[in-house]
């Protein structure tokens, strides 16, 4: 059992660490391409964009999201907002009334069946080149279009844009812990977009040109993770995804642990199960860094600390075991402690413990990096001890869930 | 379309990565052998300190009875034994270690002959217990007789334990377990006033055995208190 432990530990933390230094070793080598900001012409020919807001049970944010899209920075009559209810039960149909009488935003109501059916509705009558979405929980920044069609236009090969995604208005324990999480996938976006590696389009304002749904056809039902599909169907197809790292989407992010853990259920088991369906696409040089690195990687590391996780309460629990045993055979006797009693003998210099600090130190590092390249401050906050405290310990948690769910074929759920 | 896959940074990656693999490698055995360093040297001293006291013994006879004192060595034998442990949990079961492990055995055969002849010479009467156990096999029972002893060595500091691990392979260790006939078979075994028991000895059990020990520390406490009070008198 030790030695398999330690095996095993030596594995995952390589691979861990390998992944780390390859983020690195990549924004190293393309130092300029991942800090470079997109500036747009202020002449240029801006291009006709259809936005589609998807709502289920939206009636608290879909009119501040439709406003966002109003507020953005880009030719009225160049954006077309089609707002679609998929058959919600609360308020969000009559929200939606007061964009009625609006020229450029069409309002379709519809029975439910799920987000991509809400998507498909919309694009089959889309006739303008390009195609996005934006969650109806979700807000973009005011040059966020510009910005991500300015990669279109100065891009042919690009097929689909997607911006960098943060927490909209993080308070708490919960919410400031995904921020960082959001911050450093900020960074690591940036990278597998310049290596072509990015194996999911967000649903906050990912952009595409139409001829991949022209080409590869509509969203299908994916696990609950349809923009996840469509991305790896794009890869395997050879078609190129690029991330604007500099052009912002706010999300609302689940503020207690029971909507976080819901949501990364769902987020987890549409990543095990599309990886799955795609598996025959795996592991081929031909389908390039998201075939080879990305996925791969990933469903390692994840299980990688799955196990240590497990390993980790098994110790806990030897350790308890031990501590009562003692406790008990010696009538819970405790030692008084002098202050002079600490040694540096009993430093644990084990190399696991040495590799462990590395691979954090550059997590944070690429946290930082992340933050930088946002426009914060590159400061260590509190932030990042919940972050550590909540993905280090909680989220092997909801990945052994979405393994159960899949293994015992369980559907997720929304919410 | 198939896509370019460029090995190129894979592979800068990989030999990185192994890189700092065996730099961290290196800096945790450079460690561990300092560490193990560390305790070959106060093995080393503590040796001079015993050969030295029975050298000392051995010149003046009983004129050195006043002056005798090692209680300083046994914390220090002690301290040795918790690094040796720790060492063993955290690097393994190695030679080096094995070696330690031996040379501490002989230091406490030592110690506790010289604390014999003291005894015997003086009259200064030291309460010792031999602990004998094994970790050749999962020996639950040693592992609670070691709580139990380190927590009444903690307790009774006059009190001195000298714990053996029955599968080092030492001559010196197999005579002495041979005069008191203890069997490899039975342990964990203490031995304390050349009276052997075996089998898991509780707290309460082996303070009946020592008295002696356990009124000295009383009376200490009670000293130690009366003192605070007097330093203290409006309490």
């Amino acid at each position: 059992m030790a030695t398999l432990q330690s095996i095993l530990l030596y594995i995952f933390s390589f691979v861990a660490l390998y992944v780390q230094v390859f983020f690195l070793l990549t924004a190293l080598r393309k130092r300029s391409q991942v800090v470079a900001l997109t500036v747009p012409a202020s002449d240029a020919n801006w291009p006709a964009v259809t936005v589609i807001v998807p709502c289920w049970n939206e009636e608290q944010t879909v009119v501040k999201t439709v406003n966002s899209l109003f507020a953005l920075d880009y030719p009225k009559d160049k954006l077309f907002i089609k707002v679609v209810d998929d058959g919600s039960t609360d308020k969000t149909w009559s929200e939606m009334q007061q964009f009625v009488n609006f020229s450029n935003i069409e309002l379709i109501r519809k029975e439910n069946g799920g987000k991509h059916t809400a998507m498909n509705r919309a694009i089959e009558s889309t006739t303008t080149e390009y195609v996005g979405c934006l969650d109806a929980d979700a807000f973009a920044a005011p040059d966020a279009l510009q910005k991500i069609m300015w990669h279109f236009l100065n891009n042919d090969k690009a097929m689909a844009v997607s911006p960098s995604i943060l927490a909209y208005q993080p308070k708490g324990f919960f919410q400031k812990a995904q921020q960082v999480e959001y911050d450093m996938s900020v960074f690591i976006k940036k990278v597998l977009g310049l290596i072509n590696g990015i194996h999911v389009t967000p649903g906050p304002f990912s952009i595409y040109r139409k001829k991949v749904f022209d080409d590869l056809g509509y969203y299908r039902k994916a696990h609950n993770a349809e923009d996840m599909e469509i991305a790896y169907r794009m890869q395997v197809n050879g078609y190129p995804i690029v991330q604007c790292h500099d052009a912002f989407v706010y999300t609302v992010t689940p503020n207690s642990l029971k909507k976080l853990y819901k949501q990364r259920v769902r987020w987890m088991y549409g990543f095990i199960n599309n990886s799955l369906d795609y598996k025959s696409y795996l592991l081929k040089p031909r389908y390039g860094v998201f075939s080879m690195f990305t996925v791969p990687s990933s469903v390692i590391i994840l299980f990688g600390a799955v196990i240590m996780t497990f390993f980790m309460l098994a110790s806990f629990a030897e350790s308890l075991f031990h501590f009562i045993e003692r406790m008990t055979v010696t009538n819970f006797y405790i030692p008084s402690i002098s202050p002079g009693h600490f040694s540096f003998f009993y430093v644990d210099a084990r190399p696991v413990t040495l590799i462990m600090i590395v691979i954090y130190a550059l997590l944070i590092t690429t946290i930082l990096i992340g933050q930088k390249m946002r426009e914060k401050k590159p400061i260590p906050t509190l932030s990042l001890v919940y972050f550590v405290a909540i993905y280090s310990f909680i989220s092997p948690v909801w990945l052994v869930k979405a393994v159960y769910n899949t293994v015992f074929s369980r559907e997720t759920k929304w919410r | 379309m198939e896509q370019k896959f460029d090995w190129k940074s894979y592979i800068l990656a990989f030999v990185i990565t192994i890189g700092i693999f065996v730099t961290i490698l290196l800096i945790s055995h450079y460690v561990s052998s300092q560490k193990l360093a560390s305790i070959r040297d106060t093995q080393d001293s503590i040796a001079i300190d015993i050969m030295s006291s029975e050298t000392e013994f051995s010149l003046l006879s009983e004129l050195s009875c006043k002056n005798i004192g090692t209680s300083a060595l046994s914390a220090e034998l002690n301290s040795m034994a918790d690094k040796i442990s720790y060492s063993e949990n955290n690097i393994g079961k190695t030679d080096d270690i094995t070696k330690l492990k031996k040379y501490y055995s002989l230091l406490e055969i030592k110690d506790f002959l010289l604390q014999q002849k003291i005894t015997e010479q003086c009259g200064k009467k030291v309460t010792s217990i031999l602990y004998v156990y094994t970790t050749a096999d999962n020996c639950s029972e040693c592992t609670k007789q070691g709580y139990v002893l380190t927590a009444l060595r903690q307790k009774y500091p006059d009190l001195r334990v000298y714990s053996f691990d029955d599968t080092i392979n030492l001559s010196a260790l197999t005579a002495l377990l041979g005069l008191y006939g203890v069997k490899d078979t039975a342990l964990p075994a203490i031995i304390v006033n050349e009276e052997k028991y075996t089998g898991f000895q509780s707290l309460e059990d082996i303070e009946k055995l020592i008295p002696d020990v356990v009124k000295a520390e009383q009376a200490k406490e009670k000293a130690a208190a009366k003192a605070a009070a007097a330093s203290n008198p409006t309490n």
